[in-house]
């Protein structure tokens, strides 16, 4: 009886040592496994940023990252507006490890030149305290100091850079960009997306991450987003005005309408399209990464920064080449800053500073009495305070990308 | 001639596989504590190539370089990836004493150097 209970007891040791050393070397194994494709997965996701030259889907195997098989990975590079959206999906057996990244376009045009100012053959005047830092390709006419109100141009040099000779046409924002946005601006969705009409919406707070997929919507009448919260992969649509209050808030989210109207001091950061006018209030700020674009089919575009606004991130505005007269135009009021880049096709009146790129057909200044081309008079436009950090919204391709954040499950 | 009981055979039998068992058991430890202790050095070699990516993504250490660790070595190599400026190629190799290779970890990390570093 004691020999039966020994041996059983010895037998419960032995399988509890064999099982347990079973597990341990299993965790083991899936430790090295966590440990490893954590790292890879980062390596991947790196080598997207940098390596401009991959084709998406992408299975990371030309890195040679591991000799071991059961390591697999699955890229894909979506678009969010004007920004990219790199999904990453790492296998090792069971374990999976997806990680999303929000990024834009490393490189600005034309090497990151603070001025293209389109060649209509007038010369670029500048006044008072106006300083162009970074190399600008100007119109052959060339650049003059001159008067305005009096005030002649105080700055040693004309330039702070080199001088280039532009073209006369502006260098182009991305194709497939332009159309993505004109299909959103055009109400154009996909049966398989998720639509949600705006009039069904019983809460004030919508949260929808980016592993998701894009929550659209979809409103035809005008909104007035006040008191409510929306975060994550979802566009707003709307056939009508829509005005953002303050109380609005609004994180990572696309807003499309004819017309987009921020009221006073409203703060936050998203991609906002109209087809007609984006008008900025006073003391607005749109954080980074923040892009405004209005694609005009009848060029008349109109863009309205008020004193006081910043904008971090991009603005843009496009002509239609099939219309006769172009009447886009966009005022950045005295006291602005953007910081990012500026492609204007119309004409721009600048009263503040910009820390970045501009490409504009023409710009303006007006006084009281008079109306003047190409000139521009107490303003800063900087190349070099652009940050080293910045992504651009996908205006360039061609270049690496920058990542902004990882996006959370 | 001895004449064994039943009884007395089975008693020994009994005896036998209790001896066996019990030295089994026994082996069974070592080999399982041996494992063990390499599967944990295993996993800490290849937390030191982890380490050694994470401080040159880091810290910029960009520089080939051979370590000692706990009777093993441990080799990194760096090599501009595709020649786009900014990012490398990391090879973190873990060998024993007779050269014998372990374990490897690759990477890929971007690091700016700055022209004032």
């Amino acid at each position: 009886m004691y020999a039966i209970f020994i041996m059983l007891i010895t037998l419960i040791v032995i399988g509890s040592i064999i099982t347990i050393a079973f597990h341990h070397r299993n965790y083991m194994e899936r430790e090295l496994a966590r440990q490893n494709l954590v790292s890879y997965t980062q390596s991947v996701l790196t080598a997207v940023l940098c390596d401009s030259t991959l084709s998406f889907p992408w299975d990371g195997t030309s890195l040679n990252l591991t000799e071991n098989p059961n390591y697999t990975f699955l890229v894909t590079k979506e678009r969010w507006g004007g920004y990219y959206i790199v999904s990453i999906t790492g296998k090792y057996g069971n374990y999976q490890l997806q990680k999303k990244a929000l990024c834009g376009t490393k490189g600005v045009l034309n090497d990151g030149a603070a001025l293209y100012l389109n060649d209509n053959n007038n010369a670029l005047s500048i006044s008072g305290n106006t300083q162009l830092i970074g190399d600008c390709y100007l119109p052959k006419a060339g650049i003059k100091a001159s008067y305005m109100e009096g005030d002649y141009y105080r700055g040693k040099k004309l330039v702070y850079g080199d001088i280039l000779v532009s073209g006369n046409v502006l260098p182009t924002i991305d194709e497939e960009y332009l159309t993505y946005v004109g299909g959103l601006l055009q109400g154009k969705l996909m049966k398989t997306d998720s639509i949600l009409d705006f009039s069904s919406i019983t809460t004030s707070e919508f949260y929808n991450p980016f592993y998701n997929k894009t929550l659209y919507l979809v409103s035809k009448e005008p909104l007035f987003l006040n008191r409510c919260k929306f975060t994550g992969n979802i566009a707003i649509i709307s056939s009508q005005p829509v005005t953002i209050f303050p109380t609005a808030e609004l994180t990572d989210v696309m807003v499309i309408a004819p017309k987009i109207i921020f009221k006073k001091e409203w703060v936050g950061y998203l991609q906002a399209y109209a087809r007609d006018t984006i008008l900025l209030e006073q003391d607005v700020r749109l954080q980074f990464p923040s892009t405004i674009g209005v694609e005009s089919t009848k060029n008349l575009g109109l863009i309205e920064l008020n004193r006081g606004v910043r904008v971090d991130g991009n603005i843009w505005m496009t002509k239609n080449s099939k219309e006769k007269e172009n009447k886009n135009s966009c005022s950045f009021f005295p006291e602005t800053l953007v910081h990012g880049i500026t492609q204007i096709e119309g004409k721009l009146s600048v009263g503040g500073k910009i820390y970045g790129s501009v490409y504009v057909e023409k710009f303006i200044y007006k006084t009281v009495s008079s109306y003047y081309e190409n000139h521009l008079y107490n303003v800063e436009i900087n190349a070099k305070a652009r940050s080293p950090f910045y992504a651009s919204a996908a205006l360039n391709k061609k270049r690496g990308c920058n990542l902004i954040k990882m996006l959370e499950p | 001639m001895i004449k064994i009981k039943a009884s007395t055979l089975t008693e020994v039998i009994v005896a036998l596989v209790i001896i066996s068992l019990v030295t089994g058991m026994f082996f069974t430890i070592i080999i399982k504590v041996g494992n063990y202790n390499r599967n944990r050095k295993y996993l800490l070699l290849n937390q030191q190539l982890l380490e050694l990516v994470q401080e040159a993504k880091q810290y910029g250490y960009l520089d080939d370089e051979t370590l000692d660790y706990e009777g093993y070595y441990i080799q990194k190599k760096v090599k501009p990836f595709k020649e786009i400026p900014g990012v490398w190629e990391i090879t973190a190799e873990a060998f024993t004493t007779q050269n014998k290779k372990l374990m490897e970890h690759k990477a890929i990390i971007e690091y700016q150097i700055l022209e004032t570093e």
